[in-house]
């Protein structure tokens, strides 16, 4: 099944090359610029109720079979700026975005959470009453069912799986099995360079085929550079197709254009199209910062192997902090020690021994995403103090987690502190509170630029997805999320496009 | 993006000397600062234009920043490799923002490829590519075993050893169990040469030693700062 699933995708995928004429000028219903969690899925829904769709993306389209082993080999194929971005802030926030057929569903760790109850009662109360737990769950009913949102199988975990869990139940903390988008996933642990075996089900291998089998269709390496608007209603998108000597510019005609590239590229496209001025676009970014905590056993860990992430400590969820294990290969492993040369290859010797986690910590407050002059993106996220404490709690509980379970040794994300010896040594971290500015983050979770709203001056998009400011321009992915969730996003994602998808189908003006 | 760029021969001669200051030259393998300046250059390729431009010119920083900020007179591609690890130490703790993200920056990238090649993954107990190689035919063998009309609804998992406790299912053991009982028909099906399943790797050092050092290295850090 598979197999027919990716030659079927891989079949009908255009690319620049089936443009042979000057100008070509096309046509469609509706228009999707970007493949990712929630462009793939409104693409689908609106194919699925008739319409002549064209989703287009930016990056290439890959087989399962074409992920390589070579991870920063990969990086540059299938992440924007070859994996190099960063946000600024107090301390710099590394994070990664996906730019190909699947957007970062392709890069992502498949775990797949409800958005919780308590935010969406929160977005109800704020008017957005389509949102409510009630409404929403046969959206995430469908969605899990469409991305296969399943328990591991047997052994797919591997010890850097079971040392957390060992160790967070001898604490007696609660711990949770993620569900994940897999079908036999066998623990490869290549989830963040695309997973090989075709067991991730990420959009490529869900939606797409949808989208396709509902007739619409796909076209690779276009990237949209501008919308087109004309008296306050779209019209279509100037695309740039790469071609692999040089470039060609073509114009999309388009009744209805969604804009799904993801919380930064969204608002970047919108800002430096010029269509319209709301406050709100770029505001709000939320990130949902995580640390890297790592730890010494004196028995092999062989953290690559395994499944990334299949158990997550939620004892903590209440202050807004989540715990996970997450195994990474000795490439990422080398980045957690602020060490090099011929220190870093003496401390890499102990690697097979060494688990590593996260802690993730729900934001506290938002940032901004500008498009600034000669084309420089201004991406601005500040850790708040406050957050900061959270996240010493957090490496506290993650340090006592793996003493728990016989580490001889934690290795901290923080500079000032960068190891525990001991558990007595845990309580140093709330003598020193070590600063956001002595802190390493990445983020993979981000979310809220264009924000869906009940009034215009709140937000950027109306319930319906729509923007409040230009008739048949949608936005559909991370950026529409009214507010921080706390937990890995896709689902929420996917679950408001099939939404948005459905309203787009229903509104004819 | 820029498919073509390529970096200037001194950018080049720094990244060199800058991956073997910050790579595990130890490991003995061939060439691998060119094999690390390959891959940061195909990275670079992706950067947008004003960012490539920026890193370039923290290249040039780095080589002949030293004379021109009176910390070294010799540019960095002239220096021994301690020497040059000690300067980009320097660079990694400096007070101003831009020099330390270079100095980090530079060895997030470095890293990503050096201990990202096969080489060196396997001289540190690593044996990724064999482990990926035999996970892929066995998902295949999984695939083959439960056919797709068979798959149970969301959220059950698709393969339980339905006889055993909860604790023993989650075991590495039955795991290597299941690969164990897959063995002949990945070998008549998929030819896979490596099938080692063995999770044990030969400690390479005495984990005791280590942690005591460190301690007392910490103590002394914890006196230091009480100082
Ligand atoms: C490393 C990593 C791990 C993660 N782990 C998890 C997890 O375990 N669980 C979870 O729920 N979430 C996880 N996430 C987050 C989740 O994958 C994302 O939140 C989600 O994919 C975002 O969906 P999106 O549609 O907003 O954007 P994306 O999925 O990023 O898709 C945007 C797409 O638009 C394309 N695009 C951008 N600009 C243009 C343009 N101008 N023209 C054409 N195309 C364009 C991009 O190339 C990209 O393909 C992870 C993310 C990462 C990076
Ligand atoms: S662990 Fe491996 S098999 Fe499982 S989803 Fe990730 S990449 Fe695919």
């Amino acid at each position: 099944m598979q197999r027919n699933i990716e030659s079927a995708v891989h079949g009908e995928v255009l690319t620049p090359l089936d443009f042979k004429g000057k100008d070509p000028r096309l046509s469609c219903d509706v228009l999707v610029i970007g493949s990712g969690a929630g462009g793939a899925t409104v693409a689908a829904t609106a194919a699925e109720n008739g319409k002549k769709v064209l989703l287009i993306e930016e990056g290439p389209a890959y087989k399962s079979s074409e992920y390589s082993a070579n991870f920063s080999g990969m990086t540059s194929e299938i992440m924007r700026n070859g994996g190099a971005t960063v946000i600024l802030g107090r301390s710099p926030i590394a994070y990664l975005e996906g730019k190909v057929l699947g957007g970062s569903t392709v890069l992502n760790g498949g775990m797949c959470w409800r958005t919780p109850t308590e935010v969406l009662e929160e977005w109800e109360a704020r008017g957005l009453e389509h949102l409510s737990p009630q409404k929403l769950d046969p959206y995430f009913d469908l969605v899990e069912e469409v991305i296969q949102a399943r328990y591991q199988n047997v052994g797919s975990e591997g010890e850097n799986n079971q040392v957390f869990r060992r160790g967070a139940e001898a604490m007696g903390w609660r711990l949770q099995r993620n569900k994940r988008n897999q079908v036999h996933c066998v623990g490869t642990n290549d989830c963040v360079s695309g997973c090989p075996t075709g067991a991730k089900q990420s959009t490529p291998l869900t939606w797409v085929p949808r989208l396709l089998k509902a007739g619409g269709q796909v076209l690779c390496y276009a990237s949209a550079q501008k919308i087109i608007v004309k008296q306050q209603r779209v019209t279509g998108v100037k695309v740039r197709l790469r071609k692999p000597f040089g470039h060609q510019d073509i114009i999309i005609k388009a009744n209805k254009v969604v804009v799904a590239c993801g919380a930064v590229q969204t608002p970047l496209l919108l800002q430096r199209s010029k269509i319209f001025k709301n406050p709100h676009l770029g505001q709000h970014f939320t990130v949902h910062p995580n640390a890297k905590v790592a730890a010494l056993f004196d028995h092999p860990v062989d953290s690559m192997k395994g499944v990334h992430q299949a158990w997550q400590c939620t004892e903590f969820q209440e202050d807004g902090i989540l715990m996970a294990p997450g195994g990474v290969p000795l490439s990422v492993i080398a980045q957690c020690f602020p060490l090099m040369g011929a220190e870093l290859t003496e401390q890499m010797r102990l690697a097979p021994y060494i688990a590593t986690a996260g802690v993730l910590v729900d934001d506290s407050r938002s940032g901004t995403v500008k498009a600034g002059p000669f084309g420089i993106d201004l991406i601005k996220y500040d850790i708040s103090d406050y957050d900061q404490e959270r996240f010493i709690r957090g490496v506290q509980r993650l340090a006592q987690i793996y003493f728990a379970a016989g580490a001889r040794k934690v290795y901290t994300p923080f500079t000032e502190i960068p190891t525990l010896d001991h558990p007595e040594q845990i309580q140093r971290l709330a003598n020193v509170l070590p600063k956001v500015e002595h802190t390493e983050y990445f983020t993979a979770h981000l979310m809220g630029t264009c924000r869906m709203s009940a009034t215009h001056s709140e937000g950027v998009v109306k319930p319906s997805g729509e923007s409040w400011d230009v008739q048949g321009l949608y936005v559909a992915d991370a950026s529409v999320m009214p507010g921080t969730i706390g937990v890995n996003p896709q689902v929420t994602i996917m679950a408001l496009a099939r939404l948005i998808g459905e309203a787009l189908v229903e509104n004819t003006h | 993006m820029n498919p073509n760029f390529q970096f200037s021969m001194l950018n080049r001669r720094t990244l060199l000397a800058v991956s073997r200051a910050i790579g595990p030259i130890e490991v003995g393998v061939e060439a691998l600062d060119i094999y690390v300046l390959e891959q940061i250059e195909s990275q670079v390729r992706q950067f947008p234009r004003l960012h490539r431009l920026g890193f370039c010119l923290g290249l040039y920083f780095i080589e002949l920043g030293g004379f021109i900020g009176g910390w070294g007179l010799l540019p960095f591609s002239l220096l021994k490799r301690d020497r040059a690890t000690k300067r980009l130490y320097r660079l990694l703790h400096s007070r101003l923002t831009p020099i330390r993200l270079l100095a980090n920056g530079l060895r997030v990238l470095v890293c990503l490829s050096a201990y990202g090649h096969t080489e060196v993954e396997r001289w540190f107990g690593f044996e990724r590519r064999a482990w990926r190689k035999q996970r892929i035919a066995t998902r295949q063998v999984l695939m083959d075993k439960i056919s797709p009309q068979k798959i149970t609804p969301v959220p059950e998992p698709l393969y339980t050893l339905n006889d055993q406790k909860q604790h023993e299912l989650l075991s590495w053991e039955s795991h290597q169990e299941l690969v164990r009982a897959a063995l002949p028909t990945l070998i008549e099906k998929h030819q896979t040469p490596d099938l080692s399943i063995s999770n044990e790797i030969e400690s390479p050092f005495n984990v005791e030693d280590f942690t005591a050092t460190t301690s007392e290295t910490h103590v002394k850090l914890d006196q230091d700062k009480a100082e």
